[in-house]
């Protein structure tokens, strides 16, 4: 299922550590690996294009797996 | 009739036994030798130094005090010295491994060496006899060696140590399904069984990633081994399956085909530190299969502080495990609500100053980035999963072994959090203690006796040694058989075993009980020979002699005490088991040691002493068959 979430990436320290992209709307995502280094920076505001994969499960069970297709970064709120 | 005979077998039995009875230690293992030598002069001491030096052995006087006594003790060398290697050792050889091995040797090399000590010391020696080593592991302590234990404030929050008394997981499979495991060094001893690496395609689950690591420690760390930390279940064996890649994903045909080889390839306990939003029918599917050969399943309840568990957490056949932080309060990540079944230490690592709190993890020995082993911290349901699986493993290796008895057991042994509205603890939480318990309910166990021993002072040495008249092997002989002939009644009749009727046995056949801390006044001996005796012996209190009191050593005081006490709901028992181990003992008096006051004729003394142990149990017999209907 293809998506376009607006929010902000979030490093979670639950388990080993997982990236995180929290919408606008409160509702988290876990980005799924490997994805673009540019994007996986601590507070970054983006507007991403992805896919919600329900087909994989992951350690991070953080929210659901959101496999980034493009996004851009969007000015500081 | 028929019981009668069953009467005079036991006898014979017992008999049988009694005579043949090769002496305490000699099951016993041994790594030095003691030797009394007969003198401590320079001819005697340079002969045991040219016995000990054939096999390497050092020899040293036992203790400072035992220098006049001429006890000496033989053991190997432990100094590696460059001085002793010249003088001992090949030069071309390792000189360490030949230190390392000296303290491998197998308990028939040390026979070896017994024989050989013995017969080079037999003209200068009294005495050369192994130098037992007394392991009470098994009812001491539980208490691990591990250096990092006392990091661990999981364990000790979910009451660990004395689950352990009970129950360490033996010979249960515990699959984890996860990044895979990686044998660090803290997981050295622990027994893996054959995995699959389901990523690749191939034979070797290697972690690389470090999450699979250490849920597999939570699980199964080895233990007691002097290194890192412990794990719950340490003698359970590990199944390595891997399903998620080194960024911890995977897919969820790989997790159901996981799953079905757990079930197909013998595994007990499946445990699962992984999850998702979605469902899935093909998992759905692959955790009836398994369910439904008995495995165990459970999950981890996911970390989104959602207020639902995630797949496969929230199927029901499945053991979703929300996260508590070290207060007991829920984890600020865990989901909770639909699906959580029970709550398990996750951990919360949050500092004051927005800093990682690494105390507030769960700890355990993985892999770093580099594939590494590391001891690291983290928290998360991922890490409050395991627990639960190891306390499943718990359960289990105490016999329980459908899955659905395993989770009425854990739920049913929990410590209840009596205001959960949201769902937060499922049950409540997870407690190894009160699970392997109840486990364990209605089984005749030993190992209970043997720890209400421990805790009433009959396992300090000094007990034994100061105890009355009778050696130490023929007292514990008495304990034992007592205790099994008690057992043996109650299978025809049952009646409640309770602590009066286990005070008894004691009290009649070895002394009694107690004692513990008693010694440390500096008071008259003979309170302290009264305190020691057995009934048989209480005779011998005042007179200062080894040859037992007829009028003790008889059935007269289990009668008057029967007498007086079967109106007592309590003491009754007390005397009732008192009557069976007087009869025990004066049985192994009757064979061992018959020397009486008055009485001096071997047979004599044989007789009434005999004849009396009949006599007592015939008490007992009526007593305990007329009052077992009454309770």
């Amino acid at each position: 299922m293809e998506v376009e979430i607006t929010g902000t990436v979030k490093q979670s320290e639950v388990g080993m550590g997982t990236w995180t992209l929290v919408s606008d709307r409160n509702a988290t995502y876990e980005i799924m690996q490997p994805a673009d280094r540019a994007l996986l920076q601590e507070g970054l505001r983006v507007k991403v294009r992805g896919k919600l994969r329900r087909d994989i499960m992951t350690m991070g069970m953080v929210g659901e797996v959101l496999e980034i297709i493009d996004f851009s970064m969007l000015a500081e709120a | 009739m028929k019981k009668l005979l069953a009467v005079i077998l036991f006898f014979s039995a017992l008999f049988w036994v009694l005579s043949n009875y090769p002496g305490i230690g000699a099951q016993g293992e041994f790594s030095s030798i003691a030797v009394e030598l007969k003198d401590s002069s320079p001819a005697s001491l340079a002969l045991l130094e040219k016995v000990s030096q054939k096999y390497d052995l050092e020899f040293a006087p036992s203790s400072a005090f035992s220098e006049t006594r001429h006890l000496y003790i033989l053991a190997p060398s432990t100094a590696c010295d460059a001085d002793r290697v010249s003088r001992r050792v090949d030069p071309n050889r390792q000189t360490f491994s030949v230190c390392t091995k000296l303290q491998d040797w197998l308990p028939e090399r040390w026979q070896e060496i017994l024989a050989y000590v013995r017969q080079e010391l037999r003209d200068s020696a009294q005495v050369v006899e192994p130098n037992y080593q007394y392991k009470l592991d098994f009812i001491g302590s539980t208490r691990p060696n591990d250096p990092l234990y006392s990091k661990q404030w999981n364990l000790a929050s979910i009451n660990i140590e004395k689950a352990w008394e009970k129950s360490k997981g033996k010979g249960v499979v515990v699959a984890v399904i996860d990044t895979g495991v990686s044998r660090v060094e803290d997981l050295q001893q622990t027994e893996f069984v054959k995995g699959y690496d389901f990523v690749n395609d191939d034979d070797d689950p290697s972690d690389d990633n470090g999450h699979g690591t250490h849920v597999a420690g939570t699980i199964a760390q080895s233990t007691n081994n002097n290194l890192g930390v412990a794990g719950i279940a340490y003698e359970a064996k590990i199944m390595p399956l891997k399903v998620l890649n080194s960024f911890g994903i995977g897919t969820i045909t790989d997790i159901a085909e996981a799953i079905r080889f757990a079930a197909d390839h013998g595994a007990n306990v499946i445990n699962m530190s992984l999850g998702g939003a979605g469902e899935s029918s093909i998992l759905k599917e692959a955790i009836d299969y398994a369910y439904n050969k008995g495995v165990t399943i459970i999950a981890a309840a996911g970390n989104a502080n959602y207020p639902a568990a995630f797949y496969p957490a929230r199927y029901p056949k499945v053991i979703g495990v929300a996260a508590t932080a070290p207060t007991g309060e829920k984890a600020f990540y865990s989901n909770y609500g639909a699906g959580v079944d029970i709550s398990a230490p996750g951990g919360d690592m949050r500092g004051a100053d927005g800093k990682k709190n690494e105390a507030g993890g769960i700890l355990q020995n993985t892999i770093d980035k580099e594939g590494k082993s590391i001891y690291a911290s983290f928290q998360g349901t991922s890490m409050a999963s395991p627990h639960v699986a190891g306390v499943a493993a718990l359960i289990e290796a105490m016999g329980v072994q459908k899955p659905e008895e395993v989770l009425h057991i854990l739920k049913q042994s929990v410590i209840k959090v009596p205001d959960d509205p949201q769902n937060y603890y499922g049950a409540g939480r997870l407690d190894a203690a009160s699970a392997v318990q109840l486990a364990g309910k209605g089984k005749l166990d030993f190992l209970d006796f043997f720890r209400w021993l421990r805790d009433n002072g009959y396992l300090s040495p000094r007990f034994w040694l100061d105890g009355g008249v009778m050696s130490i092997p023929l007292k514990l002989l008495i304990v034992v058989v007592s205790y099994l002939l008690a057992w043996l009644l109650r299978q025809w009749f049952p009646f409640r075993w309770n602590w009066s009727f286990t005070n008894g046995l004691f009290f009649g056949g070895t002394g009694l009980f107690l004692l513990r801390g008693f010694y440390v006044f500096d008071l008259p001996q003979t309170p302290f020979r009264l305190m020691g005796s057995s009934i048989v012996e209480l005779g011998n209190v005042f007179s200062n002699t080894n040859a037992l009191n007829p009028i003790t050593a008889s059935a007269l005081l289990p009668f008057l005490m029967l007498i007086f006490l079967l109106g007592h709901a309590r003491w009754k028992w007390f005397a009732i088991g008192s009557a069976i181990s007087v009869s025990v003992a004066l049985t192994a008096h009757t064979i061992f040691a018959p020397e009486m006051m008055w009485i001096t004729d071997l047979w004599q003394a044989r007789a009434y002493l005999g004849v009396n142990a009949i006599l007592c149990f015939g008490l007992a017999y009526l007593s305990a068959k007329s009052e077992s209907g009454a309770v």
